[in-house]
């Protein structure tokens, strides 16, 4: 049972990560590899307001969800001028400067949580507060937010904003000359999908209690990437099919009692044949109507 | 709750409106001036396009642009729709009487684009909007949601309003999903409402941009090329919804067109702007003279399908005992949907396209828009897999070859849509393509870059990579003549006469030379 919250609370975290990506990269046609990024600083400002503040979670949640809108801004105005390839490196570069900063900010001796040493550098920060007491609580706690963010996705995106987006990514110039305005809709939609990270990781760090900079690695970005198309793009179903299949997918290696070391590498290779064979019979996604070129 | 603005009324608008509206022909109406232009002048690098053009455009005034292919045109278009800066030069706007004057070259704080109001949607919103040339539908939306995604004045556009006003903006929509319906319906296009926009045939596409822009609120329509590729019928069809517009709607247009499709519009003109020389001549539309009109003398008729035909204009030489081209029971699907053949009765049997062509000479393939005639010439490339049927060439059967080998077996093929290698530059498309004598006529354009060409040039630059390349038997050629220019369609057309004398020519014919009608029933 026990497994199965845990699994449960996994997937909420997942699919509010997939549904970040999608709104970016499904609806906005911009490929980011900076989630990970906003995803700890999720992490980050609910683990400092809850250890060193003393919040509450949820003041600490929507903390880490207004930070990680307004750095939002570096990719969204990013995004009035590049697009494509130079797009997708710029969001590498935020993404590094972020792992950077958590890795960094933290001069040797001063102690954790003053401007000295914000982070405390790799060694992270542990006795994250968790506002439910037994797994149970969290599993409900995750369920609901996810629900929430689901809501608002639907709400946003099956709306004339939602439609914006997507001419926007089929052909920007059009709809500029058609009268409408893209920089503000790139501004709304990137900060709602920031924000969604942001959200993701505050769940994290209050369900683990403990984070360190390695969640700001690259390696994540590039699962919920794989999790966003995997299931599909530039729709509402998508996320929640790619982040369970790339839950379960590895866990089900769990029940075939190999070795660690074997069950990690097998692993990595089933994610690989997965997406060569998506790739070939699936390009669109498992929901998915649009292709990422 | 926000009134949606007015939209096309092709049928409901009373008839005697009509009378006191219209200009007549061949006389400048007197309305306002909504747009005034003096000494616009752009180069592309060492080449000017425009140098000094002085312009006026007034309310109720349609206008026919005209001018060889890379003369301009384009780049006026893209001027007037602020999606490109003029060098220098003074654009003065004045609609419903605001005045708002532009002058370029822009100053130093209006590049870092804090506030610089030359961009398409200010541009739009003064009510100046625009089609493209190739069209720009938003290919992964429905046509609904396409005319939807243009409605201004939308609520659910502001995304704090979309989440917290969700009842409205849902009443809204379902306004706005009716009126985009309602639009389509117009159009005649009611039951396609589902419909992906890429899967739009060109005519229907180009109508629905035209009412897209309407619908969004343009008073002042730039329309680049609305008739080319377009088949007679829906030709037809655009020009009446474009007299609807001059003359029920009370919109200023003005008009892009080659030559052989101005004398469609022509009546609908109150002036010509011809373009030469990077200057501008304003003239009536009553001495612009008449487009030529090609003659074709029918001989032999193959009938494809039911709507197409395939017509022999020369031929030479004497029957060859194996035919040079025979496509047999050919059917071809694109995802799902059958693009070449015909569904035959009702128990949905389908009857291939087949047809045979044993003399070298010139065909002419008149088909209607969607009826397939790209993915036929697609086919015969190889570069779309065939469902059913056989393709010979010299009686080898080539439909197992892929295309490149099909290549050096003797068959070209220029598709419409693929106008060479954007990156490249003209010399290495002609090296590529192994032209050996450098056609006249090419050196200024020589070292540029095929994506800064205008769509006329680097079309004719990909014929006359063909027609000049290495030797071959069967050139296919999608729509050869489609953005080409009088003169250089004239010089096109001979070099593909001389060829045909030896082999096989087949060109597609979108219905535009007129001759359509008089083959088709």
């Amino acid at each position: 049972m026990n497994y199965l919250l845990h699994l449960t609370i996994y997937f909420c975290i997942y699919a509010i990560l997939a549904m970040s990506l999608n709104v970016m990269v499904g609806y906005c046609g911009k490929l980011t590899l900076a989630s990970s990024g906003y995803f700890a600083i999720g992490a980050y400002a609910y683990a400092l307001a809850t250890v060193k503040l003393g919040w509450h979670f949820v003041p600490a949640i929507f903390l880490g969800i207004l930070i990680a809108a307004l750095a939002s801004l570096v990719l969204s105005i990013a995004a009035w001028r590049f697009k494509g390839d130079v797009f997708v490196m710029f969001s590498l570069a935020v993404q590094a400067i972020i792992l950077g900063v958590c890795v960094n900010w933290a001069v040797g001796s001063a102690e954790f949580g003053t401007w000295a040493n914000l982070t405390n550098g790799p060694l992270g920060i542990s006795a994250i507060a968790n506002p439910v007491h037994t797994r149970g609580n969290f599993a409900v706690l995750a369920l609901a937010l996810m629900g929430i963010a689901a809501i608002l996705c639907r709400l946003l995106l099956s709306s004339p904003f939602g439609r914006i987006l997507l001419a926007m990514r089929d052909d920007e110039l059009a709809l500029r000359g058609l009268g409408k305005g893209v920089k503000m809709a790139k501004v709304y939609a990137f900060a709602f999908s920031c924000g969604l990270a942001a959200l993701a990781g505050s769940l994290y760090a209050a369900y683990l209690g403990y984070i360190n900079p390695s969640v700001a690695a690259l390696d994540f970005s590039v699962l919920w990437l794989c999790m966003a198309i995997i299931g599909g793009m530039g729709n509402l179903y998508g996320p929640f099919a790619g982040a369970a299949i790339l839950l379960l997918l590895p866990e089900m290696l769990r029940f075939a009692q190999l070795p660690t070391a074997v069950a990690d590498d097998l692993r990595l290779l089933l994610y690989g044949v997965f997406l060569i064979l998506l790739t070939f019979f699936r390009p669109q996604g498992i929901c998915g109507r649009y292709r990422v070129d | 709750m926000r009134q949606i603005p007015g939209r096309l009324n092709m049928d409901k608008a009373p008839a005697s409106n009509v009378k006191t509206s219209a200009p007549a022909r061949g006389s400048r109406p007197e309305g306002a001036v909504l747009l005034r232009a003096s000494g616009l002048s752009k180069a592309f690098g060492s080449q000017v396009v425009l140098d000094g053009v002085d312009l006026e455009l007034r309310q109720g005034e349609v206008v026919i642009l005209r001018g060889f292919n890379g003369s301009g045109k384009s780049t006026l278009l893209n001027i007037l729709s602020a999606n490109l800066e003029p060098d220098s030069g003074v654009l003065e706007l004045g609609v419903n009487g605001a005045r708002k004057i532009f002058r370029f070259p822009s100053r130093w704080w209006q590049k870092l684009g804090l506030k610089n109001e030359f961009i398409p949607e200010f541009m739009f919103n003064k009510g100046f909007g625009r089609t493209w040339q190739d069209i720009r539908l938003f290919s992964t939306l429905n046509l609904c949601d396409n005319i939807a995604a243009a409605i201004p004045g939308q609520m659910g556009e502001n995304p704090w309003l979309a989440v917290g006003r969700f009842a409205t903006v849902k009443r809204q929509e379902r306004t706005v999903a009716s009126a985009s319906q309602e639009e389509l319906a117009l159009l005649g296009l009611r039951e396609e409402g589902r419909m992906l926009a890429e899967k739009l045939s060109v005519g229907h596409a180009k109508c629905v941009a035209i009412a897209r822009a309407v619908r969004a609120g343009a008073k002042v329509l730039c329309l680049d090329e609305p008739l080319a590729g377009v088949d007679n019928l829906h030709k037809k069809k655009i020009v009446e919804l474009l007299r609807v517009l001059a003359q029920r709607e009370h919109l200023t247009l003005v008009i892009i067109e080659h030559s052989w499709n101005i004398s469609q519009i022509l009546g609908l003109a109150t002036t010509i702007w011809t373009l030469e020389g990077g200057k501008l001549r304003v003239e009536q539309p009553s001495k612009a003279g008449s487009p030529p009109v090609n003659e074709v003398s029918e001989s032999d008729i193959q009938q494809l399908g039911r709507t197409a035909t395939l017509t022999s204009v020369r031929v030479a030489g004497k029957e060859a005992s194996k035919p040079f081209l025979e496509v047999d029971d050919l059917v071809v699907y694109r995802g799902r949907r059958l693009i070449v053949g015909d569904y035959e009765g009702a128990g949905g049997k389908i009857k291939g396209v087949s047809f045979t062509l044993r003399q070298p000479g010139l065909y002419h393939l008149h088909a209607p828009n969607a009826w397939g005639a790209s993915t036929l010439i697609e086919a015969i490339a190889g570069l779309i897999p065939v469902a059913r049927g056989r393709i010979h060439l010299n009686g080898e059967n080539i439909e197992s070859l892929p295309p490149w080998q099909r290549v050096s077996a003797g068959v070209r093929v220029a598709l419409a849509r693929a106008n060479g290698f954007q990156s490249l530059t003209v010399r290495e498309m002609f090296d590529l393509a192994q032209v050996r004598s450098l056609p006249e006529g090419f050196s200024p354009l020589l070292a540029k870059q095929m994506s800064s060409l205008s769509g006329g040039e680097r079309q004719k630059v990909v014929l006359w990579s063909i027609l000049h390349g290495p030797e071959f038997q069967v050139g296919v050629f999608d729509e050869p003549f489609m953005s080409l220019d009088a003169r250089e369609a004239e010089r096109i057309g001979d070099e593909l006469s001389r060829l045909a004398s030896e082999k096989i020519i087949l060109i597609t014919v979108p219905a535009s030379t007129g001759s359509t009608e008089e083959v088709i029933p």
